[in-house]
């Protein structure tokens, strides 16, 4: 091959790669999947709570994030293997800000129970969880200090968590969930490393990419 | 040295520097790019060690004075503080966890009460690590004194993604040594290195292997330089200097100084007839005084200044959240028994290559080869907890193999041809004895921690020293394709790009999504 030949190769075969590798971002970023509006962070690492019929545990303290639609929950499968009806309200102070509920013969270490979306977030919520069922219903969470912090079970104050994962309504690909990712991308970074910072980001990459094709035309240029 | 000699070391040194392509120049930004993309989307001390890497800086700027392994095994209460704000040890290791995502969280951290700069002095697994990359640190770290710390943490990540530019630019020169005859590939093994995804990562945070890389792609350029030009005083220099500066930067730089020395008594050898042997000798003799010097500095330092052993810590070990998150205990969990010489080596030989007949079974759980160096190569990022489909590391896997095969052959074929393999055995036996040095030395130290009980030591960042060889491999594999080798680089080229930017957008559904 020609040194214009090669020249020609390399910008068709630089073209083509570009092609194929934004066309793998682009089916990336719109993998359609329900997001996670939030989680209270609570490893589940062990059972925490046994609740026999219509039993309600409530966790306290929590923060419910905004655009939260459905509570999912860290489960011990029952001797049966089929989950139990349960439902789930999240309290204010004075009301019920949301509440749902989930038919029994779900299956698997986790369930997700519907609630009314969320509008905006709410801190030292309490999120109470009620078995609807016959067979008891084991949750899964982990100890926590003073028992003040933890959920109350048939009016005893436990020093234990349940972990709590809040989504959000709909499936969604990542370019409808940009906004609220940006959002995401800026907290606990700083005072000067804000919101600012995903554009800086977005820049990089272009910047990096832009850089390297010019590079590889460059080197091309017979 | 006198006062007319100082403008023209300098003027010889920019001289030097302008000699540099242009394409060097724009490896150095790319890689700078990325890993500076890379400290932007990690969110804070989710680079693995970074807790403990940020504590002995901090320790330092702030007392002067080196950390010391001590009972207390916490850090200073301003980064406690930051850690318990933003869930860290609820977050790593755990893939279900994230980071603050509420505006409560993010005004309870603004408002947490000011704590102290100055803990114990534990740096946990960071305490025993030469001083060097953290006094370099010390100046970010004053310079945005007056703010927060999770700001201050950030100024400091931008010191290593200067360095991670500096890594990539030697790489590229590396290269461009081995492989003087074919420009192409200079570029195509320089931005392999800058785009390579772990190294953005590891070169993104406070981390002190991000000055173990650059040192060490020093070390590679100043050798291939001396082997190809000839060894002088000032490339003895270079080599010392590079061989000083991995010194003090992490103790795993240990693992490539027998090369380092091999490569030294190579060098002298090759120019014991020529007409400038005096040269040479002065450049082998400056070159081992400079290391001797810095190793006499660092142990002396360490007994007398510091009152810290001798040759403190070992390779980086691995903080509990990571040996739980990636390698399972059962998966090599055999004899956990101090063992021999021989044990010893059959361990090493199955880290990294097939088991013999003959050998015991060391891991009889995933292959290390291929679930730790290959996996590891292609992508597990925060602290082990961010990884990749399987499918991903199933087919990347053979891409890797496979890009090793062609670089092989093509070395195979280009120093069978015409015998050069006869002037440049000495050459290529040195980078081996470098990658060898540190593969045994990462072993070593893999063994030993199994002992102790940590079965998830091994990590694919500890092979990244070996960068400007990688560089060399991509570079080769390309030449393998003959006239096509410039389109085929272009293509491996913009694969790396896509692997990067595919690897942050995991970070961003690990961390954000």
């Amino acid at each position: 091959m020609g040194i214009q030949g090669s020249g020609r190769a390399v910008a068709v075969t630089l073209a083509g790669a570009l092609v194929v590798v934004l066309a793998v971002l682009v089916l990336a970023l719109s993998d359609r999947d329900v997001h996670l509006a939030g989680t209270n962070n609570v490893l589940d690492s062990y059972p925490v709570a046994e609740l026999q019929a219509g039993d309600e545990l409530c966790e306290r303290f929590e923060t419910v994030p905004g655009d939260a639609a459905a509570v999912r929950l860290s489960v011990a499968p029952g001797p049966s293997g089929v989950g139990a009806p349960l439902s789930v309200r999240i309290l204010g102070r004075k009301r019920v800000i949301s509440h749902g509920q989930r038919p029994g013969g779900w299956t698997g270490e986790s369930v997700e129970v519907p609630v009314r979306e969320v509008s905006h977030t709410i801190t030292r919520t309490r999120v109470c969880v009620t078995n609807r069922g016959e067979a008891p219903l084991t949750l899964r969470g982990y100890g926590v200090e003073p028992a003040r912090l933890g959920f109350t079970l048939r009016g005893d104050e436990v020093d234990q968590q349940i972990r709590l994962t809040y989504l959000r309504a709909e499936p969604e690909s990542w370019w409808s969930l940009a906004g609220v990712v940006a959002h995401r991308f800026g907290l606990g970074r700083g005072e000067l490393f804000g919101g600012w910072i995903v554009f800086a980001w977005l820049a990089g990459l272009l910047g990096m990419g832009v850089a390297v094709v010019m590079l590889v035309l460059r080197k091309a240029r017979p | 040295m006198t006062l007319e000699t100082t403008p023209k070391r300098s003027r010889r040194l920019t001289a030097t520097l302008r000699r540099v392509p242009l394409a060097g120049w724009a490896c150095a930004l790319v890689a700078g790019l990325s890993a500076l993309t890379w400290s932007l989307v990690t969110p804070p001390f989710h680079v693995p060690d970074e807790v403990s890497h940020f504590a002995y800086a901090q320790y330092l700027a702030e007392t002067g004075d080196l950390p010391r392994e001590n009972g207390d095994l916490s850090y200073s209460p301003e980064e406690q503080t930051a850690l318990h704000f933003t869930d860290f040890y609820l977050v790593i290791g755990e893939p279900s966890g994230r980071p603050p995502w509420a505006q409560v969280q993010e005004r309870a951290l603004e408002n947490a009460p000011k704590a102290d700069r100055v803990g114990s002095g534990n740096a946990q697994s960071a305490t025993n690590n030469p001083p060097l990359y953290y006094a370099l640190e010390a100046i970010p770290y004053h310079l945005a004194g007056g703010s927060g710390l999770l700001d201050r943490l950030m100024f400091m990540r931008f010191l290593s993604v200067l360095m991670a530019s500096v890594t990539a630019l030697a790489a590229f020169l590396f290269v461009r040594e081995v492989l003087p005859s074919t420009p192409w590939a200079w570029t195509a093994g320089g931005l392999a290195v800058a785009l390579q995804p772990l190294f953005g990562f590891i070169s993104s945070g406070v981390q002190a292997d991000a000055l173990l890389y650059m040192s060490s792609a020093l070390l590679f350029v100043a050798l291939a330089r001396a082997f190809r030009r000839g060894l002088t005083p000032a490339r003895g220099a270079a080599i010392g200097v590079a061989t000083a500066l991995g010194i003090f930067s992490k103790i795993t730089f240990l693992g490539l100084v027998p090369g380092a020395v091999l490569a030294a008594l190579l060098l002298a050898w090759l120019g014991r007839n020529t007409p400038a042997r005096q040269a040479v000798w002065r450049g082998a003799a400056l070159a081992t005084g400079i290391v001797v010097c810095a190793g006499a500095l660092y142990v002396g330092s360490n007994v007398l200044l510091f009152d810290r052993p001798a040759l403190p810590g070992a390779i980086g070990s691995t903080a509990q959240a990571s040996a739980t998150a990636s390698v399972a205990p059962a998966a090599d969990a055999p004899a956990s028994h101090p063992g021999g010489v021989r044990e010893r080596l059959v361990y090493i030989w199955q880290l990294y290559l097939p088991r013999l007949p003959f050998m015991s079974e060391q891991f009889p759980g995933p292959n290390p080869t291929s679930n730790v160096w290959l996996s590891g190569w292609i992508g597990r990022f925060g602290w082990l907890d961010t990884a990749w489909p399987d499918v991903v590391y199933r087919w990347a896997r053979w891409a890797l193999v496979l890009l090793a095969g062609l670089a092989a052959f093509a070395t195979g074929r280009s120093l069978l041809r015409d015998g050069a393999w006869r002037a440049r055995w000495p050459e290529l036996l040195s980078y081996a004895a470098l990658a060898i040095g540190l593969l045994v030395l990462i072993g070593l130290a893999s063994y030993r921690a199994r002992e102790d009980g940590d079965f998830g030591f091994q990590q694919a960042r500890y092979l990244l020293p070996l960068l400007p060889l990688y560089g060399a491999a991509v570079g080769m594999a390309a030449r393998a394709f003959g006239c096509w080798g410039p389109p085929v680089a272009a293509a491996l080229v913009v694969a790396a790009w896509g692997h990067d930017v595919l690897a942050q957008l995991l970070m961003v559904s690990r961390f954000y999504g």
